[in-house]
């Protein structure tokens, strides 16, 4: 199994804001193992969050809500705004929304498209506000998504 | 069917009444309001033909008396009995009864030329006249009663020569049988004979008739096999082996299935079998009708219920007087197996009509159903399986081609990076603040004083400003001074004037 879980749980903290914990996780996983599982749980969390945020009963957002929903971020960012490209940070939100082709994303740099995808995923479910238990099923939603990449 | 073809029967006995009286019944018009039933019609017709008979009585039985003198000497080869059988059917050949002329010709055909001459002449008369079969049948009775009569000897002796008859058959089959099977036939063929002229198209009911009456290319064949059969036996036996052959018939037909026997005879082939059988059965009919009919007289008829009682040997025969107020008698030699079938038949073929027609109805209605799509296309108002209703679908579960499609798309937004950990760890304390919740993005509300008091502008004094009012004040004073002094003037002026001319009008 490619996802275990104390990636699982390192990203649970994270997520839930508990970034000394995190980051402590962090160093007690696998390298290699988590390049393969925690990398995958990040995308399927971004995927999830993304998902769930610019499509509502089916209906997927325009390009102009995803745009929005970037400058926010790089609002919020401050001093760390050039941490967000936000062509790569609006075309990874619209390839989750089906308006953006596999082959476009993958041409994104993986170490950059990583980290945008922390930084959008974090982004995504700090706008969520979950409670715990939502954030628990989040995470079982995820785990199954990233498993299932690996089947 | 059955109603189109009783005019024909009708028409046939008012065309024989023609013959033998001026006046002809009413024509029967089934199927009119007048007229209610066929069987009604035929009643009356029987009825008039009756009070007819009576009244033509005296004239046949000399008729009868003189044919009986010939025919005696044609019979006079065998036993009294054909000399009572034959004279019946010289009469019949004057009524134009083709079975009695077929037997009586076959029996006459070995004998003497006389009595065929006798009997040929009225067929060809007959023949003239068209097909008339029932006229013939009705006049054959009438004869035979008059036959019956001539011999003044009570319907038991004629019985009894019957039985003799039937004696020698191979059927062995007592009076009574032979009776109740001659007995028979009669009341199908009141209620029968519609049927069969309705089973026999217009076609086939005239080359019935003239199966009877005229000897038709098909009625040649039928006849001539009646008439081998006649020619290989005496004319006694000839009737009396076709008495056989009827009653041999008769229990076969009471084994058999009325119904089937009756569908068939449709068919044109059949017509000339039926020929056949009827012609066997004439001289049977004729006979039975010669004895029973004949012995009640024309006077007698209307009583005809109440003279069974006289052929006590007829005592198994219950059914006999009502049959014969229906009139089957006269009806009875060409319809004679037909009106077997006929009290079945009667009501079946209409069943089956009815039968086909609702089949006929049933088919058409599948036909006609529309191949309308089953499947139920939407917006159509098509029911549809409440399991394959949209409103009932979870939306949540996605598709499989959806879910391949995010699997491929989720799939394809995997970085794997040098170390993710690393990478992660890096951006662990920047993600924090991503994770609070956003600041709303409204402008800050601006505070404003409590009081609502509009304070004037206070603004410094300027020297300029002052010099030029200074400067103005004192152009203002300066007009002022010399406007008070010019009016001071004036006023002084005015004041000296007021005064002045006082003072001068004082003076």
């Amino acid at each position: 199994m490619a996802v275990t879980d104390e990636q699982v749980a390192a990203l649970h903290a994270q997520l839930a804001g508990r970034a000394e914990e995190h980051k402590r996780l962090l160093q007690q996983l696998d390298r290699a193992k988590a390049n393969e599982g925690y990398s995958a749980l990040v995308a399927a969390a971004f995927f999830e969050a993304a998902e769930r945020r610019f499509i509502r009963a089916g209906e997927v957002a325009d390009k102009a809500e995803v745009i929005d929903f970037v400058g926010s971020i790089r609002a919020r960012a401050e001093e760390n705004v050039d941490l967000i490209d936000p062509e790569i940070a609006e075309r990874m939100i619209l390839h989750v929304i089906g308006q953006t082709s596999n082959e476009e994303v993958r041409s994104f740099d993986a170490e950059v498209a990583f980290k945008h995808q922390i930084i959008l995923m974090a982004a995504l479910v700090g706008e969520a506000q979950f409670s715990d238990e939502e954030l628990d099923a989040f995470i079982v939603k995820v785990r199954a998504d990233a498993e299932d990449l690996f089947e | 069917m059955g109603v189109e073809r009783t005019p024909g029967t009708d028409t046939r006995t008012d065309t024989t009444n023609t013959h033998d009286r001026p006046s002809t019944p009413p024509p029967d018009n089934p199927g009119a309001p007048g007229q209610p039933s066929r069987l009604e019609s035929l009643r009356r017709a029987r009825e008039e033909q009756h009070a007819r008979a009576a009244q033509i009585a005296a004239t046949r039985e000399a008729q009868t008396e003189q044919r009986d003198k010939p025919r005696e000497d044609t019979s006079s080869t065998e036993d009294t009995d054909q000399t009572q059988d034959t004279p019946a059917e010289p009469e019949d050949n004057d009524e134009t009864c083709e079975p009695d002329t077929q037997s009586s010709e076959a029996d006459r055909d070995p004998e003497d030329p006389d009595s065929q001459a006798e009997t040929e002449q009225p067929d060809i008369s007959d023949e003239s006249q068209g097909a008339e079969a029932e006229p013939k049948d009705a006049d054959e009775t009438q004869p035979e009663t008059g036959d019956a009569e001539q011999p003044d000897t009570d319907d038991e002796e004629t019985r009894t020569r019957d039985t003799e008859r039937t004696a020698p058959d191979p059927s062995d089959e007592t009076e009574p049988e032979g009776l109740q099977e001659h007995d028979r036939p009669p009341l199908p063929q009141n209620e029968h004979q519609p049927s069969n002229t309705a089973d026999r198209d217009p076609e086939g009911a005239q080359p019935n008739s003239d199966e009877t009456e005229q000897p038709d290319l098909s009625d040649e064949e039928a006849h001539s096999q009646d008439t081998d059969q006649t020619a290989h036996r005496p004319p006694d036996e000839t009737e009396q082996p076709q008495v056989g052959d009827a009653d041999n018939q008769d229990p076969q037909d009471q084994g058999r299935p009325p119904l089937p026997q009756h569908e068939e005879p449709s068919s044109d082939t059949t017509a000339p079998e039926t020929a056949t059988e009827e012609t066997p059965d004439e001289p049977t009919g004729q006979a039975q009708e010669v004895a029973d009919e004949q012995a009640p007289a024309p006077e007698h008829r209307p009583h005809r219920p109440e003279s069974p009682p006289q052929p006590e040997a007829q005592a198994p025969l219950p059914d006999w007087p009502p049959r014969t107020n229906d009139g089957t008698t006269r009806w009875s030699t060409p319809t004679y197996r037909v009106d077997d079938r006929t009290p079945g038949t009667q009501g079946e073929p209409r069943d089956r009509n009815a039968e086909t027609q609702t089949t006929n109805d049933e088919s058409t209605k599948y036909r006609e159903l529309p191949d309308a799509p089953r499947d139920g296309t939407p917006g159509r108002g098509e029911l549809r399986n409440p399991e394959d209703d949209p409103a009932s679908r979870d939306y949540s579960e996605t598709d499989p081609e959806k879910r391949s499609r995010r699997r491929e798309g989720l799939r394809a937004a995997v970085y794997k990076p040098g170390d993710a950990a690393k990478s992660a760890n890096e951006l662990s304390d920047k993600v924090k603040k991503f994770l609070d919740r956003p600041p709303p993005k409204s402008t800050p509300e601006v505070v404003k004083g409590n009081s609502p008091d509009m304070q004037p502008t206070q603004t410094s004094i300027k020297y300029g400003d002052a010099g030029i009012g200074v400067i103005g004040l004192a152009i203002i004073t300066v007009g002022a001074t010399r406007k008070a002094i010019v009016g001071s003037r004036w006023l002084r002026a005015e004041i000296g004037r007021t005064l002045g001319r006082d003072h001068g009008s004082n003076r």
